[in-house]
């Protein structure tokens, strides 16, 4: 989650360029709640019926520590229409994409605001 | 009558003891590269290729001052070091390595999905066609 701390330090500039950022956890609603109140700049979803990580196939199965499924850390920047412009995933979870990495991807994927 | 020995007792040389410890350390150094690396810079997005490197010249270091002296110490700073490094090769190679994306490319929209926000209000496509941009993070959880 050290990811999310670094773009709910940046989230003024995902405001320049108007674009909101959506953390989604496959954990329940009483942790993205908690999650929430750490992250209050940011929308936290709580998607622990996997519908909007499975429909990404975004679902690590069987990763969880306790045998359950995690989901593969991936980053996807949709337009306002809801097309998808721009996806990353790194090949191994303990490389996070930089806050940085994103707002280049804004930048150049999305028009200016 | 007793004869006392002029001859000074062969106690052994340091022979390796340096690359011992050394070795030990930069097994080890990886690691704590790692650490500093993860809550110092908050770097995230570099792999830490380094940490199973370091740990494997750990090892060549503490085999060769154990050619050098055989010792149980010696033996079991070998096989310490060596289960670190195997670990360490596991860790970055295999447990962390992620299944390939095969979600919706660019140009594509997302397929139908109905989640629910932190605060209990449904979150669905149309939320992501509002006119309002979006980067859309999956996250491991808290811990």
């Amino acid at each position: 989650m050290a990811e999310l701390v670094q773009l709910e330090n940046r989230v003024q500039d995902f405001d320049k360029r108007k674009v909101r950022i959506v953390a989604v956890t496959l954990e329940d609603r009483n942790d993205a709640e908690f999650t929430q109140k750490q992250l209050p700049h940011l929308t936290v979803v709580s998607d622990s019926e996997q519908k909007l990580t499975g429909a990404v196939q975004a679902v690590d199965v069987g990763a969880n520590p306790n045998g359950g499924d995690l989901a593969a850390p991936t980053t996807i920047l949709i337009d306002g229409g809801g097309t998808v412009r721009w996806m990353f995933r790194p090949e191994r979870f303990i490389v996070r994409i930089s806050p940085d990495e994103i707002l280049a991807a804004i930048d150049e994927r999305l028009p200016k605001p | 009558m007793d004869t006392v020995s002029t001859t000074p007792v062969d106690r052994g040389t340091p022979s390796g003891r340096f690359w011992f410890w050394f070795g030990m350390a930069v097994s080890f150094s990886g690691i704590a590269a790692y650490l500093v690396q993860f809550f110092v810079f908050k770097q995230l997005s570099v792999m830490p290729w380094y940490a199973p490197l370091l740990a494997s010249l750990g090892v060549a270091m503490v085999f060769l001052s154990l050619r050098k002296r055989r010792t149980t110490p010696r033996l079991l700073g070998l096989l310490l070091v060596v289960i670190v490094a195997g670990f360490e090769w596991f860790y970055v190679l295999s447990f962390t390595k992620l299944p390939p994306y095969a979600g919706p490319v660019v140009g594509e929209k997302l397929p139908s999905f109905r989640a629910t926000l932190a605060n209990g209000q449904a979150f669905a496509n149309a939320d992501l066609a509002n006119d309002t941009s979006t980067v859309l993070v999956f996250f491991r959880g808290r811990w």
